[in-house]
């Protein structure tokens, strides 16, 4: 991108025109303009380890400042971006031979490496996944002024804040329902209390039925227990339709009999990122009314 | 009958006196608090949910338990005795390795989405049986029972295996890598009657017809050759035990991941306490395999409840701190020998 394209899509951003530029909004677009561009002139060249920071940059309209990501970064597939690595092995020859300005990693991705990254005299930024739908959101935010798009990510925010408000009120005066959010099989894998996850369900006005546990690994008998009114199931390496089909086969589960035994795509789910956030809640919300 | 004939058939009733007292124990174990005394009286209630849980979660879960702990350790005794090497297992062969890469293989490139519930346990047998075939017309080339060389291309394939496992792991997602880990650690939480069933049959068969060659396995102790001099047909004694020590334990992986050290263990606990005769050790193994997963099964379902350890987890540990104890107590009393 250009430095004239950067100023008029700053300037687009601000929902401005030179037609009516007055002298305070000129001193506050110069300010915007100068730090957004300082920053910008840092962070022109990402390389993105994780395919849910990938997907964000995306989703803030940076995709052409990424100059490296990995082999699962689905949405940059088209773009034929370089490949540094995968899941857990990353080259990090190929990350400092591209000479990015900024490596942003999840959790998952070995501190070693990272380190090694930093030494070469690039800067790393470490996202962990988000205990909430708030640090979500914030992380979206800093994620968004490192890499010069604070006002896009705001904005993205912004709209995704109201549409789950709407969301979140139209369970208002509904029954609390006890929710069984799943994550993967053999063992059973649920959703934890501070996790953004476990905010599917309270925002859906629902209680988790793990609410208290501090691992994740639960069984059946567990499950049928608690006798949840509505089963989630996120497909997360197995196979989401036979966990389905294993749970239809329990008569005396409440969420079978009100027939609310569902699957999210887990791609949308298990990305912590504003804009699947709220399609998450969408999807649930399809479900459940 | 002879005192060993009568020591036999006691530590055979012990055994089983032992398998049902887990088992009940077993039924009682879990989130829903049932009792022994409640046993009886839920039998009669089937509509409730605790007699759900009882009949659909617990009760096909022991059978699980039994069938795989008797079937590995069963495999085990025959697979030392062929091979006339202790520290031999039901995995040593590359079985388990085999079994793990088919699955990888199938979670890695989505196979089970697109072919469906029964895609893991295919994969994992035919796997399983890929590597048995290996060993087999390996080792059985040119009419020979090369068993030393058999064993050793086992232990390669283990590697080959594990490494292209890891290859596997290193290029696909995390999404997978959780389902790849979760399955090699070993699990007996099958809702599929089928598969139990299957497993079930097996194992019993596996016992039948090994048993039939209790003599031989005796006899082969003394080596190939000393064998063939007491009239033994140590050629096809060997290559049919293989094949059904290997199939049980094919089987026993694809169902239920992989479980180790039970096939290790077992046989060498029971050879310690009734000594190496194989017309006892068979049964005794397999009585004492199955007692043994259930009740690790019960370890690893109450110890962090209602949180679940993977079963290998407990026998590793267990199997393990168990054996040398008794290998211990032991030395003075009598040589281990195989």
């Amino acid at each position: 991108m250009s430095f004239l394209q950067k100023i008029i899509s700053t300037i687009k951003n601000l929902h401005l025109s030179f037609n009516d530029l007055n002298s305070t909004k000129i001193l506050v677009l110069i300010i915007i303009l100068t730090s957004s561009l300082a920053v910008n002139a840092q962070n022109q060249r990402i390389v993105s380890l994780a395919p849910s920071l990938t997907k964000s940059i995306y989703y803030m309209g940076a995709a052409d400042q990424i100059v490296g990501c990995t082999s699962f970064c689905n949405i940059a597939k088209n773009d034929k971006k370089e490949i540094v690595g995968s899941a857990v092995t990353i080259n990090i020859e190929k990350v400092i031979t591209l000479k990015p300005d900024l490596v942003v990693a999840s959790a998952i991705t070995n501190p070693e490496t990272l380190d090694l990254i930093r030494r070469a005299g690039i800067e790393t930024k470490v996202f962990i996944t988000p205990a909430n739908f708030e640090i979500l959101c914030a992380q979206f935010q800093e994620l968004g002024n490192l890499i010069g798009r604070s006002q896009k990510a705001a904005s993205i925010i912004n709209r995704t804040k109201i549409e789950v408000e709407k969301i979140k009120k139209s369970y208002k005066n509904k029954i609390s329902q006890q929710i069984f959010f799943q994550l993967g099989a053999r063992p059973i894998f649920t959703v934890l209390d501070n996790t953004f996850m476990s905010d599917y369900i309270t925002f859906s006005g629902g209680e988790n039925i793990s609410s208290g546990l501090s691992k994740g690994t639960i069984n059946r008998e567990f499950v049928l227990m608690k006798n949840p009114d509505v089963i989630i199931i996120v497909n997360m390496g197995i196979v989401a339709e036979e966990e389905k089909k294993i749970w239809e086969s329990y008569p005396h589960l409440n969420a079978v009999k009100n027939n609310k035994v569902f699957i999210i795509e887990s791609d949308m789910a298990s990305t912590p990122n504003p804009p699947d956030f709220l399609d998450t809640m969408k999807a649930i919300q399809k479900e459940l009314q | 009958m002879n005192n060993k004939y009568i020591s036999w058939i006691l530590f055979t009733l012990l055994l089983l006196l032992l398998l049902i007292a887990a088992a009940l124990l077993s039924l009682t174990m879990g989130e829903a608090s049932i009792s022994l005394t409640d046993l009886v009286t839920l039998l009669k209630e089937k509509e409730s949910m605790e007699y759900f849980i009882l009949t659909q979660i617990r009760l096909p879960r022991i059978i699980l338990a039994f069938s795989v702990g008797g079937a590995l350790s069963l495999a085990g005794a025959i697979l030392q005795g062929i091979f006339r090497n202790p520290l031999v297992e039901p995995y040593t062969l590359g079985i388990s390795g085999g079994a793990a890469l088919g699955v990888a293989i199938s979670i890695v490139f989505g196979l089970q989405t697109s072919i469906g519930i029964f895609m893991l346990p295919v994969a994992g047998f035919t796997g399983a049986i890929i590597t048995i075939l290996t060993v087999g017309i390996l080792g059985f080339l040119r009419g020979g029972t090369d068993i030393n060389k058999m064993l050793l291309i086992g232990v390669m394939i283990s590697f080959v295996a594990s490494s292209a496992m890891m290859f596997l792991m290193s290029i696909t997602t995390s999404d997978n890598l959780h389902g790849i880990i979760f399955w090699i650690m070993g699990s007996l939480d099958e809702p599929n009657k089928t598969l139990i069933q299957i497993t079930l049959y097996s194992a019993i068969a596996g016992l039948l017809i090994s048993y039939i060659f209790a003599r031989p396995l005796n006899a082969l102790i003394l080596g190939q050759e000393k064998a063939a001099y007491l009239g033994i047909n140590s050629k096809t004694t060997i290559r049919l035990l293989f094949i059904a020590a290997s199939l049980l334990t094919g089987i026993c992986v694809s169902v239920a991941g992989v479980i180790g050290f039970v096939g290790l263990v077992i046989p060498h606990l029971i050879r310690l306490i009734t000594g190496s005769d194989y017309r006892f050790l068979l049964i005794g193994s397999f009585l004492g395999g199955g007692l043994f997963l259930i009740l690790s099964d019960i370890v690893a379902r109450s110890i962090i409840s209602p949180n679940e350890l993977p079963i290998g987890v407990i026998t590793g540990i267990a199997g393990g701190i168990l054996f040398i104890i008794v290998l211990n107590q032991n030395k003075n009393k009598k040589k281990h020998d195989i």
